[in-house]
């Protein structure tokens, strides 16, 4: 067997590499193969950013597109999922700024998780969920995404640092203000 | 610093699994303890399990097919980025790069073998070996011995080194003819006669033509008659000497009465050996040859004779007819007024003064020969190893200069190669500096178009 350098998204590195390479020539094939590999990844994100599918599927096609355009600007292949996440969060950033002031999510939209639940404990999950969308939307775009990252893709502080550009430090700093805001307010929520 | 104080930062690495083992046992020891700390610990544990919640393993249906199609359509409507395709050809970077480094290391080639090439030369190395490579033959500079000053063993030295260094003997192409003494004894008054016909000389003196016109001018003479042989033959000798210092010998044979009039000397192999062919006034000659015998163990001797006192006569009387007859042709040319018989006149005056010439030079040879005989020495090493040649000192400067030869046959190996690649090389180089910067331009009048 060939050596490969390692797997991401469940195809080997070389190969993917290859893949990467025609797909940055225009392949349309081989961009297609990407996407089937990593679109998961970026619909999480989108996801995990604005709580709702309409505004996912919609984020979701915007990030691909620009994947797809911008595919020679990723230097190194080896690095491609986290240049895809990077592309993702970074569309997500983008479309909360256009929406300042505005609700990114609906309340409306049911949580799968807790229609499986018992009436009493999908109540409270409902209701906690609900809080805790209420809170995310009093973060900043960056807070949000780093609180995304880690709480819902469950990066590790390098991978989140790759994909938002900082150091892992204020990637430390920054999750732990985020989180901290998040339960100050919930804290705040509940004793009103 | 207590918990309490920093609990969130806590906490965050806490949850993270970003603590280490003895941090984290720290931890949970306090928030066993502190109560207000379990209470928000169980609030962020809650919050990363809701967070969980927003987690999705699968795009809906039809995403995939919905997003393909988009991309489609942005793929049909706006090309790809030429520069960012361009970028991410294999192997591009570094197909640039090792053509500036050929470029780079083939400029540094060309510059360390011009700055050898100019130290050697300006150091003079080239020359003294012999490789001037314009074909011209090596100048020795043999110093020219004299009667008093014996030659000094280190006028040799640049021989001794061509020598070795080519392997073959080497012939000393100039000599000048020291002065001799005796002038007063030779006949007709003249002092270094015309070597140039001599068979045996390897490398003539140089023609002195002041000395030459008082020799015809003497022979000339309405006094033709007053001439006179010392000798009645023509004498040669050949000696072979042994020395155990052959070229203190040559020395000596250098400042002996007469001239040399020709002088080879080899050194091949470690043996050394000198043929000198030397002309000495005859009523010198005795002492002369009681002088070779003294350099050195004389291995062969031999004294040979022909007598040329005949010829000498003939050619005087030959001279004399000869004499008379430009004298005749002479006043009929003044006399004669048709155009044609001053024509044959004229040419027959022309051919006689030639014929007289002749003449004249053969007599002078003649008279040269009988007046001053020829010897013929051979000098050899005794034991066929020269001491000085085969020192130490003279080997290093052998290997030395053999090195150079090398380096200079490598230099010039490399400057042709290099000649014959630079301008291919640079056509490459320029051709590839046009290419990018054309891009450049392109990519730039592109941007500015959007």
């Amino acid at each position: 067997m060939k050596y490969c350098g390692g797997w991401i998204g469940g195809a080997c590195v070389n190969e993917e590499y290859t893949v990467i390479t025609k797909a940055a020539n225009g392949d349309l094939a081989a961009f297609e193969e990407l996407m089937r590999n990593y679109e998961r990844l970026v619909y999480s994100i989108a996801y995990g950013m604005f709580h709702n599918d309409e505004d996912a599927k919609d984020l979701h096609q915007e990030a691909w597109i620009k994947i797809y355009v911008n595919m020679g600007k990723c230097k190194d292949a080896r690095r491609f999922k986290s240049w895809v996440c990077k592309v993702a969060t970074n569309v997500c950033i983008d479309e909360m700024r256009r929406r300042k002031g505005k609700r990114t999510e609906s309340l409306e939209n049911a949580n799968v998780y807790a229609e499986r639940q018992s009436p009493e404990n999908a109540a409270i999950i409902n209701e906690e969920i609900d809080g805790l969308k209420r809170a995310l939307c009093s973060l900043s775009p960056e807070e949000r995404a780093l609180v995304t990252l880690r709480g819902v893709q469950g990066f590790s502080y390098a991978e989140i640092a790759r994909v938002m550009g900082m150091a892992v430090g204020t990637v430390k700093s920054g999750l732990s203000r985020a989180r901290g805001k998040i339960i100050r307010l919930r804290a705040a929520e509940r004793e009103a | 610093m207590g918990y309490c104080e920093n609990i969130s930062n806590s906490i965050s690495l806490y949850v993270d699994n970003e603590m280490k083992p003895a941090e984290r046992k720290k931890f949970e020891e306090h928030i066993d303890g502190c109560a207000k700390c379990r209470e928000y610990f169980e609030d962020y544990s809650r919050l990363e399990r809701v967070m969980t919640q927003f987690r999705r393993d699968a795009a809906p249906d039809g995403v995939h097919d919905e997003t393909m199609q988009a991309v489609r359509r942005v793929a049909s409507q706006t090309p790809l980025d030429e520069d960012n395709i361009k970028k991410r050809a294999p192997f591009a970077f570094y197909a640039r790069n090792a053509a500036l480094a050929a470029c780079g290391v083939f400029a540094a080639f060309l510059a360390v073998g011009a700055g050898i090439s100019i130290f050697l030369f300006s150091a003079g190395l080239g020359n003294e070996t012999g490789f001037s490579g314009s074909g011209e033959a090596v100048k020795y500079d043999l110093a020219e011995p004299s009667e008093n000053a014996p030659v000094s063993s280190a006028d040799y030295g640049n021989e001794y080194v061509s020598g070795s260094a080519d392997g073959a003997e080497m012939s000393v192409p100039e000599i000048s003819a020291p002065e001799v003494s005796a002038q007063g004894e030779f006949a007709l008054g003249k002092t270094v006669p015309d070597m140039s016909a001599e068979d045996n000389i390897m490398f003539a003196a140089p023609e002195e033509s002041v000395r030459q016109a008082d020799v015809e001018m003497s022979l000339t003479n309405e006094d033709i008659s007053s001439l006179y042989v010392t000798e009645s033959s023509v004498k040669s000798y050949e000696i072979s000497i042994a020395s155990d210092d052959a070229r203190r010998a040559v020395d000596i044979v250098n400042v002996m009465e007469g001239y040399n009039s020709s002088e080879r000397i080899s050194f091949d192999d470690d043996a050394f050996t000198a043929w000198i062919t030397r002309r000495v006034p005859a009523a010198k000659f005795r002492g002369v040859m009681d002088v070779l015998r003294g350099v050195g163990v004389v291995i062969y001797e031999n004294e040979s004779e022909t007598r040329t006192v005949g010829e000498i006569m003939d050619a005087k009387a030959s001279l004399s007819a000869k004499t008379d007859e430009i004298a005749r042709l002479t006043e009929l040319l003044s006399e004669s007024s048709s155009g044609y018989a001053l024509a044959v006149l004229a040419e027959r005056l022309s051919q006689a003064e030639s014929e007289r010439d002749e003449i004249l030079s053969r007599l002078e040879r003649y008279l040269d020969e009988a007046e001053t005989p020829a010897v013929y020495i051979t000098i050899t090493q005794n034991g066929g190893i020269d001491p000085v040649s085969n020192s130490l000192a003279s080997r290093m400067k052998d290997s030395f200069l053999k090195s150079v030869k090398i380096c200079r046959a490598f230099l010039e190996k490399t400057v042709e190669i290099a000649a014959a690649l630079i301008l291919p090389a640079a056509i490459i180089t320029a051709g590839v500096f046009v290419a990018f910067a054309i891009r450049r331009l392109k990519k730039r009048s592109e941007r500015d178009e959007k």
